[in-house]
């Protein structure tokens, strides 16, 4: 009998101005230490971080190949930028290609055999880097099928999104001409320092499987295990399917634990919770309960309602469990702006803003019973404007078209 | 029906009980003036009536559910109109409405409809959707009377209703009384007010300083001694017919131009009225006071505070 009063309440305790003044507050605070949040604070996300570069040489069709891979600093994959190969030689060449969704580039020349400089260029927004290869580094004039790495590490380590004191290691290789790789192994073996390899001290036989690569790039978990010295050193080996070792790289243990500067989503959240909510959600129980309850008491309009069939008991009860709703709700929308649900819905930097915002508008809308709701479907819509591409992440993808299209919202929530 | 029963209120341990034992009953059917003057204890009594407030001792039964015990079934069945309404200022008044009626579990769309119809009957077509806080007092009575007929209570409450209301208001508000006593629901109407209320009140209550010192029906107060009717009627051309008729009426009878004043009067000045016209004398004013009802109620308050 009583869920309508409480309804009401709640949406009067959230459309109160104090209420929302306050949960603005937040929200905008919140979206203020999103880059502290971000894994991607030590550096901007889309600065590229690694371009590994192979090459292959088709002699038989007469062309030279360049796959390019673009990437930040978690290995996540950087579209659009802009890499332009210039062979200088007899002839000068020229060919640019646009990295694609998976970051990748692959830029393919028809080139008579013969002796060539190779200019190498990369661009995005406000960063270009070029290189410049002699013949003898860069060009083989030999029938080659297997692809070479001209620049760049094929395994390298990039920053582990969930733990950013540690590292993972990133494979970006191709198969013979340039197909995507398969029976492809990497290996990993730690070493103490000095080392010293004398034959075929790396093999699969003495290394430790990490994974097959299956994609022209792939990030692997080396679990390192605990205990080893800080001066130890980690090997790791791509092994093809005869069982050789076509790429290697070592790094220092202190590099895979601790790189740059450590930030923990823990402690991220553990300040924003104190710092943030721990102020600012209390202040707003304080003066929203006190507009939902002491308010009206004071000023006598809680007897209007007490006058109902409903006991003392009943009507505290529902004003609380309406002020707790409230808040539960403003401070999912504030928690939402900061702790994004899932990485894979980490596609930019907004993503969990608009988390935040879903479950703020969202929630206004359903306790929005009584208007037409314009207000809100025009603020969902133009956060669903803004962000269409956590659509498919956080809301319901049918509801896109029936909110921002004639259907009343209210029939929709 | 609407019994109070040895109901003290003590708000501070430093003054007296606002109320002391006050104990008298509303029958279905019948209204009740309840009156005293300013401080008497009359909103006291009806807010614990209502349940908003509590009794230091003593009970309320709304149709034999005590209002302290049984809120929430007790309050099902009152109707309530404060003295100065105080309703939610920044709500929209059907919005309001639909909230209070969900408390009686009326369904939403029920709701609805109820509210936006009872604010039509009330007088408010029209400002359904306009914030409380922009009511005049006279739309917050009226609002409240429509809250209050939400779940066409048995009982009604109403707390110097006439205060402050035009005269369209107050008319509306003597009908609408008129018609709930008629479909034999229990009213308790205040006033400080004798006149008031004198006349449509079947019963009255008398209040001082918090104990009630007479109750008195309409007929017992009519024929009191000090008390008299005075019926003034202007005519046209005041002739011997008509002369003649008003003197069948009893009471003295004088007669100065075209005014007749008859003291002491009793009947129904309607219907003396409708004879007049029925007789083809035409009747240009004719108005009906009682005089000695203060002096009444003053001799009450007087008697009441010397024995004390």
């Amino acid at each position: 009998m009583i869920i309508r009063p409480i309804l009401y309440d709640i949406k009067k305790t959230i459309t109160s101005k104090t209420v929302l003044i306050l949960i603005a507050i937040v929200l905008l605070i919140s979206l203020a230490i999103i880059p502290l949040t971000s894994i991607g604070s030590t550096g901007p996300q889309n600065k590229l971080f690694q371009a590994p570069i192979l090459y292959y040489h088709d002699v038989n069709l007469g062309s030279y190949h360049y796959l390019a891979y673009f990437s930040n600093r978690y290995g996540d994959p950087i579209s659009g930028v802009t890499v332009t190969v210039i062979l200088q030689g007899p002839q000068n060449y020229t060919k640019t290609i646009v990295t694609n969704s998976s970051g990748l580039a692959f830029v393919g020349i028809n080139a008579p055999n013969a002796s060539y400089y190779v200019t190498l260029k990369e661009e995005t927004p406000g960063e270009t880097f070029s290189m410049t290869l002699p013949p003898t580094a860069s060009i083989k004039t030999t029938v080659s099928r297997a692809v070479l790495a001209l620049s760049g590490q094929v395994i390298s380590t990039v920053v582990d999104k969930h733990n950013a004191s540690k590292s993972d290691v990133q494979v970006f290789y191709a198969g013979d001409y340039g197909v995507v790789p398969s029976s492809y192994s990497l290996y990993y073996k730690v070493v103490a320092t000095p080392f010293y390899c004398s034959g075929s001290c790396l093999t699969e036989a003495n290394m430790t499987k990490l994974g097959d690569l299956n994609n022209y790039r792939d990030v692997f978990d080396p679990s390192i295990p605990s205990g080893l010295s800080d001066t130890d050193e980690v090997f790791f080996a791509l092994f093809n399917q005869t069982g050789s070792a076509v790429q290697s790289s070592n790094f220092g243990l202190v590099e895979l634990r601790h790189p740059r500067q450590p930030v923990m989503e823990s402690s991220i959240a553990s300040f924003f919770f104190s710092t943030i909510l721990g102020l600012v959600i209390p202040l707003m129980a304080i003066i929203g309960s006190y507009s939902s309850y002491g308010k009206d008491r004071l000023t006598g309009v809680l007897e209007s309602v007490l006058a109902r069939p409903v006991t003392r008991l009943g009507l505290a009860t529902s004003r609380f469990l309406s002020s707790l709703i409230a808040f539960t709700i403003a401070s999912a929308a504030a928690v939402g702006v900061v702790l994004r649900p899932s990485d894979n819905c980490r596609t930019t930097s907004r993503s969990g803003c608009f988390y935040g915002l879903d479950l703020f508008t969202i929630s206004l809308a359903q306790v929005d019973w009584s208007s037409s709701g314009n207000q809100y479907r025009l603020l969902y819509c133009t956060r669903l404007f803004l962000g269409p591409d956590n659509l498919v992440a956080h809301a319901s993808p049918r509801r896109y078209p029936r909110v921002c299209g004639r259907t009343p919202i209210n029939n929709i929530f | 029906m609407i019994e109070v029963k040895q109901a003290t209120k003590i708000f501070s341990s430093k003054q007296g009980p606002a109320i002391n034992s006050v104990s008298f009953d509303v029958k279905n059917g019948e209204v009740v003036g309840f009156v005293g003057l300013n401080g008497a204890g009359k909103t006291t009594t009806i807010r614990i009536a209502v349940g908003v407030s509590l009794p230091t001792s003593g009970t309320v039964l709304i149709d034999g559910h005590d209002m302290t015990t049984e809120k929430a079934e007790a309050s099902k069945s009152v109707g309530w109109v404060p003295e100065i309404p105080n309703f939610e200022p920044n709500a929209k008044a059907w919005m309001l409405m639909r909230y209070l009626a969900g408390f009686y579990g009326i369904d939403r769309t029920e709701a609805t409809k109820r509210s936006k119809e009872l604010l039509a009957s009330v007088g408010l077509s029209g400002f359904e959707n306009r914030k409380i806080r922009t009511y005049s007092q006279g739309m917050k009575k009226r609002f409240s009377l429509g809250v209050s007929l939400l779940s066409d209570p048995q009982n009604f409450l109403l707390d110097e209703v006439l205060n402050g209301l035009d005269p369209e208001g107050i008319h509306f508000f003597r009908e609408l009384m008129r018609g709930q006593k008629r479909v034999n629901k229990a009213i308790l109407l205040s006033s400080h007010i004798l006149t008031e209320i004198e006349n449509i009140a079947d019963r009255i209550v008398f209040i001082h300083r918090g104990h009630v010192i007479k109750t008195v029906t309409r007929e017992e107060l009519r024929a009191h001694e000090g008390i008299k009717g005075v019926l003034r009627i202007i005519l046209q051309n005041p002739d011997e017919d008509a002369i003649s008729y008003l003197k069948t009426l009893g009471g003295d009878l004088q007669v100065q131009r075209n005014e007749i004043v008859l003291s002491d009067f009793h009947g129904d000045s309607s219907q003396v009225n409708a004879e007049l016209v029925r007789k083809g004398i035409p009747v240009r004013e004719i108005k009906y006071e009682k005089t000695g009802l203060e002096e009444y109620f003053f001799d009450l308050i007087k008697g009441a505070d010397a024995r004390r």
